[in-house]
């Protein structure tokens, strides 16, 4: 039994190596097919047998695997190039690159240095190293007898495969591929051209199409965050208002309140919700509310924004006394002890109110908000109309009433 | 309580409000919207493939573009974003955040001292049926 295993083991052992030899043989001969086909490739560019070169080059690529390159891309272009063969070579290309695999293999074998790889080198070295190759071609090809179109395509195509390689390139292969597909609309690779070659490279100058982008997409983007959130702060400029039923609610004679000129507003914007707060004239003259409440967006528009609120305020008055006051309105205070003197400064927010309101912003400006792409900022023309229930009760003032006001003033909006 | 108590809450409340909107708007990247049909994120363990541009020049067909990062690679470059080494796991994420399957990586040279390169964030068109791979 143990004989037979190891008889086994010995016919495995030479199976092995029988097929391992057989594959070093296939590369070998692969590698000699390769280096004939090479040396054919170099006689018909030497003969301009323009069919046998493009018969070869197919031969060639059949032989290409995932681990052996056959010939490089710069070997053929500068062989086609130097046999004249230039329409023939940009097809060549426009098809290669047209079936390109996202991955490219790396770490490729190579021939090594043969008849045609001196061939190409030295056909090539007489030239400035920062400068591509083509321009050893350049004047050839520009007084041969190929179409403007064909030229243009041709340079374009060989460049391509350095487009990457410099700044330099990159931009020089944008401008030749835009300018082709802008010029020659007719061919049908040139809406190719321009998508898959021009753009992409157009797009590497970031900061360009960064304002190029955001100014064409400004409307659209303004449309799509109508709705969304933000916020915003708003200073009203004029206010007033309609009083009904608000007379004698303090003594002028005795009580001067102060002016608060300033009437502003702060509120947020959650999709249509927005929680709001402001400091807000209701047109009663020396009071003045704080209020907090909530508004919805009813409408919204690139220009235009419709926003009713309701509020629960804080009203009353900051006011000095100009006059020694016992009382209020006939309501006695605490006593002697407790008047108020001349020079005293009072200020008492226990009075409620409730207001019910629209804001109308006219955005006369929206922008993007610095550098971002991605917020916007507007500046309005405010409006706040509304009506209020006050009712104000203090040791200076009190009374309850109805009032209509406004608030006309310049909004800014963040969103 | 008197007149400055209004302003100063006023202006906490606005700090506030202020601050918290500017955490959220400069991102160190710059990131430019094809369009405003935002997509959806894949999950973090969809597929996407990253393409260098050096290697294939040609953005491949059947792809559509959603998205551009952009930026500088050394701070010693005076314009521009700074962003961190693009490594594949950053680009990956990115893409899936941003709903795209397919990274198209283009750097234009090496030797300067400041190497302009974007990314594409792209998605296949017809369902990535037509993918040549």
């Amino acid at each position: 039994m143990k004989r037979i295993s190891l008889l086994l083991l010995f016919f495995a052992c030479f199976a092995f190596a029988s097929d391992f030899e057989q594959s070093l043989i296939e590369q070998s001969s692969d590698m000699e097919q390769v280096y004939r086909l090479r040396e054919a490739m170099l006689s018909a560019v030497n003969e301009k047998d323009s069919a046998k070169v493009i018969a070869l080059t197919e031969m060639l690529e059949e032989k290409q695997s995932d681990n052996l390159l056959t010939i490089r891309l710069e070997e053929l272009e500068v062989l086609y190039l130097h046999a004249k063969m230039y329409n023939a070579l940009t097809e060549y290309l426009v098809k290669r690159y047209r079936n390109l695999p996202r991955k490219q293999p790396t770490g490729l074998d190579e021939p090594s240095p043969d008849g045609l790889s001196i061939f190409v080198k030295k056909r090539v070295e007489h030239r400035d190293t920062s400068k591509h190759f083509f321009q050893i071609f350049a004047t050839q090809v520009k007084y041969s007898n190929i179409s403007d179109a064909e030229k243009r395509k041709l340079e374009l195509f060989v460049y391509l495969n350095d487009a990457y390689k410099s700044r330099e390139n990159a931009k020089h292969v944008a401008w030749l591929a835009r300018s082709y597909a802008n010029d020659y609309p007719d061919d049908p690779d040139s809406p190719w051209i321009k998508e898959n070659i021009a753009d992409p490279l157009k797009r590497m100058d970031f900061y360009k199409y960064t304002y190029e982008k955001r100014a064409e997409n400004k409307e659209d983007f303004i449309r799509y965050k109508l709705y969304t959130g933000g916020f915003g702060f708003n200073l009203y400029l004029f206010t007033g208002g309609i009083v009904h039923s608000f007379e004698d609610y303090y003594s002028k004679n005795n009580v001067e309140p102060f002016d608060f000129e300033f009437h502003a507003e702060l509120y947020l914007q959650f999709g249509r919700f927005v929680p709001m707060f402001d400091i807000v004239d209701l047109g009663v003259p020396g009071f003045t509310t704080l209020a907090f409440g909530l508004g919805f967006v009813a409408f919204d528009s690139r220009y235009l924004k419709v926003r009713p609120y309701v509020e629960y305020g804080m009203t009353g008055m900051y006011a000095e006394v100009t006059q020694k006051y016992p009382q209020v309105n006939g309501r006695p205070t605490n006593g002697p002890d407790s008047w108020y003197e001349t020079d005293y400064e009072f200020s008492d927010f226990d009075g409620m109110s409730v207001i019910a309101g629209v804001n109308v912003d006219f955005k006369f400006v929206t922008a993007y908000f610095f550098l971002s792409n991605e917020k916007l900022t507007s500046f309005s023309l405010v409006g706040k109309f509304g009506v209020t229930y006050a009712d104000i009760n203090n040791e200076l003032a009190w009374g309850e009433g109805v009032s209509l006001f406004y608030g006309l003033g310049l909004g800014v909006y963040f969103w | 309580m008197n007149k400055s108590w209004f302003r100063s809450t006023l202006a906490a409340l606005y700090a506030i409000t202020l601050s918290v909107y500017l955490a959220g708007c400069f991102t160190p990247y710059n990131t430019v919207r094809e369009s405003f049909d935002y997509r959806a994120p894949l999950d973090s363990t969809a597929a996407v493939t990253i393409i260098y541009a050096r290697e294939v020049p040609v953005l491949p067909e059947n792809l559509e573009l959603v998205a551009t990062i952009g930026g500088v690679n050394d701070e010693s470059c005076v314009s521009g974003y700074y962003p961190d080494e693009w490594t594949e796991g950053r680009l990956e994420k990115w893409a899936r955040e941003l709903g795209a399957n397919v990274v198209y990586v283009q750097v234009a040279g090496s030797s300067s001292p400041c190497i302009e390169r974007i990314a594409e964030f792209l998605v296949e068109k017809n369902g990535g049926k037509n993918e040549k791979n």
